[in-house]
């Protein structure tokens, strides 16, 4: 790979520079930070694409985020020479374009690189100075660096790892044990110490059961003693506790025997003089109470007897009595009224008179008068009314006609008109007689015939001078009407001969008298209900006074006025109610009082009885009297509150009498309980002091042991060392995998090496003695490795013997060396790829004039068969390489001068594009 | 309707040592041992058993120490209080039963222990003295017991539940060493017997060894290594004649032993492992009864850290404090450097990546390479040999890059 130019776009501080032209060997100068180290990067970078892929920690990503990236003019091996571009914006991008041919390449390294990876690039043809210097060291180290680390930086040599890997596998296990430090002997001895521990804790385990079986012992010792120290100290609490009240007891039975059976006298106070007095006291009232109550039955029965049969006749009348009093009411209120009707009916009465008087002969018997006729009466009036006015017509018509005369013809009209007017009256005034309707027909017939007469005189009337020969029958029609009036009139007569009415009244008789008559009819008849009506109440009034007259006769409290009389009656009846509740109340009374006086007798009975049964009981103490009696008995129960109180004691105790008497008589009868001597008391002390100084003494072997079974306890048990003696082992097992591991690895190592170096050693030292013999101008022409690969060997070309390649041959001999070695190795390692560029950093800052001018050589001649890059901050040495034929790039400004003092730099070789 | 009711426990192992993490962890064990135990007995006494059964290995070796004695017989006594029988058929830990200081166990009144091969028919009395069930159990005699003891086994007879209680390895069962087949048994023989159920011990692990009839592992009633993970307990069974068993497992072990795995490549630092494994952790859900081994797994610049014992520790006791777990342990075996052997193949070191890859495809020989003594394993053929050293080759590439990669990977 030739790199004929360079374009940076955006890279660090390189941002829009541009390398053209650049030549085989090309020295890139430039004071410190002026880019160099960003030109080395940016050639990996173009070469392996972007490391890192992303802007993001890329150290040469522009701060302003502008562009990253550029270009490189590259001829490849194959003579193909193109384009290759690199971008890093969001990812990067790589093209390469060749002719016509364009291929994206994104981010990959470009083609034909092999197994020459970035690592391997950037660590070996990337130089430093100390890459090509082994001032002091033996041919080994050099081996293992430039071969065994196949040049590589970042690769130990395999010698150095394999003997970590070993020293690793020996710090866990070493055959026989022989560090101290090994981990498999630090956990086998813990093991040893374990199987010791093991036995150790089952000799306790055995220990333990041999001490739980000795602390069996003890406690059974403890068991028997503790028993015996009982028995001795329950004999003497036995006699400390029952022998007092066995005494007790004794005196107790001594007591209670004096006191003998009190039962019978339980009735009986302390006080018997006070409770015979009391006694009396009590006869006595029940006696007054008795007494009282005698009394009182007697007024009671008086009270009853007050209710005596004329009461009962009261209380058994007293419907009548009510009814009396309502007779009473009934008959005055009565009274009052017919007072009034009285007057009214005199006045009525008088009206009569007044009225007949006008029709009648005899107007004061009007009343005494049959039934007047009035309906025939009217009838007949009307009938001689109707011949009546008939005969004028008829008179008129006759008078016309000479036999007679005729009424005018407005004259009958008038009359016929007024008969109607009269039947109709009729009709109103005779109404309970006949039929209303009948009288309103008749009525109004009455005023069609008169208007019919009216239009027969009219006829009449004009007919008369046309009809004289009609006059007989008009005069036979006079007469017959004449006839017919007084026919009626005789019948109007026949039907009043029994009402004697006036004379006058009959001669010209009309409907006035009928209107009168039926008046006079009416008011006898009203005359006579009001009489009759009269008689009526005045009758119910000489009953009602009959019924009062009759209940005050038969209660025997008649008076004067029936007022009165039901006066007498209300009060007996009063009086008899009072008595009869008083009887009633005596009578309760009187039974309640019967049951007092019995059970009050009863009580009297029953004191007396009490007192009588206590003076016997008392007496039949048999000390003689009461008085005696009473002490005698006051005796015995002093005797039997000894008795009870020293019970009582024993009790308030929490003892038992009972239980402890039969407790006594069964240890006393089997022998238990028996009086000791004070003598017996001390040696039963004196056994019971030692037993509890022996159970101490126990107390203190069974702690003792107790204490060693916790300790015994308290050590590892055999399953908690065999848990770790498990843990310890797996362990071991562990270690001893892991060194064995570590062996193995390490033999690997070692192995691969010695095949790597067998592979590649011959081929390096054979490229490097081609290198050497290259730059040393033919005056070695052989590389070669000494006895046993200890040490490398130079050989000139016919010489006898080689030449050791270690002091004191010269140092640039030696530099020579170590410049070819590393250029084989690169050789070697690309093996017919590509040839990448050599990026030398300073190598040749420290040397000599004549060594450096030597090492420029040198790279001239390599340049000849692979790109090469010298960077360099010395303008000396950049010239002296341009010198060599170097194509000279300045990164510093043009004319501004080198760094570090350095002379003007004339970029010829390099042109620099802003 | 109520049928014969009891507890199936085996392989409790009292006293049985414990290889995981601290002594104080080592104790929190043995204690939770115990427990576990006495909440069986717990169960049998609430659940008012008709029968406590104890197929084998009820003590890690049989003559347990004076304080398991204790233990053990303080809580048979309980059982025998309440009237509920014991059955115990003897194991390859406790053969021909438990002894004590080389005397016989004075085992409390209701305790039948089977000892020998042969098997012996018991009957189960009920609440009123009548018979309720038959329990046929049989022992093993003697620590390794190569015989088929099922096969002795009469068949069944009879109205009555009949149980058969037996410490044996049923053929197919996983996870259990070949060299652990004691008294070993097909699937044929316990199906010929005719029982209601077999009370099965042995397998560490619960399962059903069979459905018809039912033959059932309880499994140990804690984790006694760290393979045993999971609830442990007992089976509490009851059996109506004509009906399938009715199976009902009760967890009784206070502490459970869990194993996850965490692929921790996200971790670039030892404070973002912490973070990332407290966050794994915490899911679980109760920690405080748990012991938890981390598996951490995938590719980590921090494994060298992890390598240091100290700095493992550290890490392992600050999580376990921080989230309340009974233990914690982190494994790193199966973690590997976060190495990017494309880059580094290069030089001897690609030669050595080489020869790492030829010598897992078996294409190279390990004479060359493999130390002249080896601390593994004792001195063994070849293949045993190379098999061992190929088995240390997990993550040989990392390691060697690491070890040879100056910059660190």
């Amino acid at each position: 790979v030739i790199l004929h130019a360079i374009r940076v776009i955006g890279y660090g501080s390189l941002r829009g520079r541009s390398f053209e032209s650049l030549r085989r060997f090309v020295a890139v100068y430039g004071p410190n930070e002026a880019g160099k180290s960003t030109l080395r990067a940016w050639i990996q970078d173009l070469l392996y694409g972007f490391h890192p892929a992303a802007r993001e920690g890329h150290p040469y990503a522009p701060w302003d985020g502008g562009e990253m990236g550029g270009e490189a003019e590259i001829e490849l091996a194959s003579g193909a020479r193109g384009v290759l571009r690199r971008r890093l914006l969001a990812s990067p991008s790589g093209s390469w374009r060749s002719g016509d041919d364009s291929s994206k390449i994104a981010n990959r390294p470009i083609d034909g690189l092999g197994a020459i990876t970035r690592d391997v690039y950037e660590s070996i043809y990337s130089l430093a100075r100390e890459d090509l210097e082994f001032p002091d060291e033996t041919w080994s180290v050099v081996r293992d660096r430039v071969i065994g680390g196949a040049g590589l930086e970042g690769v130990r040599p395999a010698r150095e790892a394999a003997d970590e890997l070993d020293r690793a596998g020996k710090e866990l296990w070493q055959s026989g044990e022989r560090s101290k430090n090994v981990e498999a002997r630090r956990i086998r001895e813990r093991l040893r110490e374990l199987v010791a521990l093991r036995r150790a804790a089952e000799e306790r385990e055995r220990e333990l059961r041999s001490e739980e079986e000795a602390l069996g012992r003890l406690e059974e010792e403890r068991a028997e003693l503790e028993r015996k120290r009982r028995a001795v100290v329950a004999e003497l609490k036995l006699a400390e506790r029952l022998l007092p009240r066995q005494k007790q007891i004794d005196k107790i039975r001594e007591n209670e025997e004096a006191a003998g059976d009190l039962g019978a006298f339980a009735e009986i106070p302390a006080d018997v003089g006070a409770f015979l007095r009391e006694a009396e006291k009590n006869i006595a009232s029940r006696a007054a109470s008795v007494e009282k109550a005698r009394r009182e039955r007697e007024a009671r029965e008086e009270e009853r007897k007050r209710f005596d049969a004329r009461l009962r006749s009261a209380l058994d009348a007293k419907a009548e009595i009510r009814d009396a009093a309502n007779q009473l009411a009934a008959l005055e209120g009565e009274e009052a009224n017919l007072v009034a009707r009285r007057k009214g009916e005199a006045a009525r009465e008088g009206a009569l008179v007044e009225k007949a008087r006008a029709l009648l002969s005899d107007p004061e018997s009007a009343l005494s008068l049959p039934k007047i006729p009035v309906t025939e009466a009217a009838a007949r009036i009307r009938a001689y009314r109707n011949a009546r006015e008939k005969r004028p017509l008829l008179e008129a018509a006759a008078g016309a006609s000479g036999a007679g005369r005729l009424l005018p013809s407005r004259a009958a009209v008038a009359w016929a008109a007024a008969l109607g007017v009269v039947l109709l009256a009729l009709t109103f005034l005779a109404g309970e007689g006949l039929p209303r309707f009948l009288l309103a027909v008749g009525g109004a017939a009455a005023l069609l015939a008169s208007a019919l007469v009216a239009l027969l005189a009219r006829g009449a009337g004009g007919g008369r001078a046309s009809r004289a020969p009609d006059r007989e029958a008009n005069e036979r029609a006079l007469r017959g009407a004449r006839e017919e009036e007084g026919a009626a009139l005789s019948a109007l007569r026949r039907a009043l001969r029994d009402v004697h009415l006036l004379d006058s009244r009959l001669e010209e008789p009309d409907e006035t008298l009928a209107g009168e008559l039926l008046d006079l009819q009416r008011t006898i008849e009203e005359c006579r209900t009001g009489r009759g009506e009269i008689a009526s109440a005045e009758e119910r009034n000489r009953e009602r006074k009959a019924k009062i007259s009759s209940a005050a006769r038969l209660l025997g409290v008649e008076a004067a006025g029936e007022a009165e009389s039901v006066r007498r009656m209300e009060q007996l009846l009063e009086e008899a109610r009072e008595a009869e509740r008083l009887h009633e109340s005596a009578g309760r009374r009187l039974r309640d009082l019967g049951t007092e006086i019995v059970d009050l007798e009863a009580e009297e009975r029953r004191a007396l009885e009490e007192k009588s049964a206590f003076e016997r009981k008392l007496l039949s103490l048999g000390a003689g009297d009461v008085a005696a009696c009473s002490l005698l008995l006051e005796e015995r129960r002093e005797a039997a509150r000894r008795a009870r109180a020293a019970r009582l004691e024993i009790e308030s105790a929490g003892e038992s009498f009972d239980a402890l008497a039969e407790e006594i008589r069964l240890l006393s009868e089997r022998g238990e309980l028996r009086s000791l001597t004070e003598e017996e008391i001390v040696r039963l002390d004196q056994a019971s002091e030692e037993m509890t100084e022996a159970l101490r003494v126990n107390e203190g072997e069974r702690a003792t042991e107790r204490k060693t079974i916790e300790h015994l306890r308290d050590e590892a048990g055999v399953a908690e060392i065999e848990g770790e003696r498990m843990a310890l082992r797996e362990e071991l097992h562990e270690a001893e995998t892991r060194r064995d591991r570590f062996a193995l690895l390490a033999g690997i190592v070692r192995e691969a090496d010695a095949r790597y170096r067998k592979e590649h050693e011959p081929d390096i030292l054979g490229r490097a003695a081609e290198w050497f013999s290259f730059v040393s101008g033919g005056r070695y022409d052989r590389l070669e490795l000494g006895a046993g690969a200890g040490s490398l060997d130079l050989r000139p070309p016919e010489a006898e013997g080689p030449v050791p390649a270690a002091f004191p041959i010269s140092r640039g001999t030696l530099d020579q060396i170590y410049l070819c070695l590393r250029l084989a190795l690169v050789d070697h390692l690309e093996a017919g790829g590509e040839s990448l560029p050599l990026l030398f950093d300073d190598v040749l800052l420290h040397w000599d004039q004549e060594r450096r001018e030597r090492g420029l050589e040198i790279l001239k001649r390599v340049a000849e068969r692979r790109q090469v890059f010298l960077f360099t901050c010395r303008p000396e040495i950049a010239l002296s390489a341009e010198k060599a034929g170097a194509g000279l790039v300045d990164l510093a400004p043009i004319g501004a001068g080198g760094g570090g003092g350095g002379a003007p730099m004339d970029a010829e070789a390099g042109r620099v594009v802003p | 309707m109520t049928g014969f009711r009891f507890v199936h426990l085996a392989d409790a192992h009292l006293d049985a040592p414990f290889a995981s993490g601290s002594p104080d962890v080592r104790k929190l064990l043995a204690e939770s041992l115990r427990r576990s135990f006495q909440g069986a007995v717990d169960i049998a006494l609430d659940e008012r058993v008709h029968a406590f059964l104890i197929a084998g290995d009820l003590v890690e070796s049989p003559e347990p120490s004076l304080s398991a004695e204790h233990f053990l017989l303080g809580q048979l006594r309980r059982l025998s209080e309440a009237s509920i029988p014991v059955f115990y058929g003897t194991g390859n830990h406790d053969p021909l039963a438990v002894r004590t200081g080389g005397r016989r166990i004075d085992w409390p009144k209701g305790v039948t222990v089977y000892t020998r091969g042969e098997p012996l028919r018991s009957e189960v009395l009920g609440p009123s003295g009548e018979p309720i069930a038959q329990v046929t159990g049989a022992g093993h005699e003697r620590a390794e017991v190569g015989e088929n003891l099922a096969a002795r086994f009469p068949a069944a007879a009879g109205p009555l539940p009949e149980v058969a209680l037996l410490h044996a390895s049923v053929e197919g069962t996983k996870d259990l060493d070949p060299r652990e087949r004691y008294a070993p048994c097909s699937a044929r023989d316990l199906r010929g017997k005719g029982y209601d159920y077999w009370a099965l011990g042995h397998v560490h692990k619960r399962h059903a060894a069979l459905d018809d009839p039912a033959a059932h592992y309880p499994g140990s009633i804690l984790g006694l290594d760290r393979t045993e993970i999971g609830e442990k307990g007992v089976l509490l069974v009851e059996i109506v004649r004509g009906e399938p068993p009715r199976v009902e497992f009760r967890r009784t072990a206070p502490v459970v032993r869990e194993e996850m795995e965490v692929d921790v490549r996200e971790a670039a630092s030892v404070e973002a492992l912490r973070r990332l494994l407290h966050e794994r952790i915490l899911a679980l859900g109760d920690p405080r009864s748990t012991l938890l081994t981390v598996r951490l797994a995938g590719t980590s610049p921090l494994k060298p850290d992890l390598e240091r014992k100290e700095d493992l520790r550290e890490l392992e006791e600050g999580l376990a404090g921080e989230i309340g777990l009974a233990h914690l342990s982190l494994r790193t075996q199966d973690l590997r450097c976060a190495v990017d052997l494309g880059r580094v193949r290069v030089g001897p070191l690609a030669a050595a990546l080489d020869l790492v890859a030829a010598l897992r495809e078996g294409t190279a020989s390990f004479d060359p390479v493999a130390p002249a003594e080896l601390a593994g394993i004792a001195p063994a053929g070849a293949a045993e040999r190379d098999r061992y050293l190929r088995s240390l080759l997990d993550g040989a590439e990392e390691e060697i890059a690491r070890r040879m990669w100056k910059e660190g990977p």
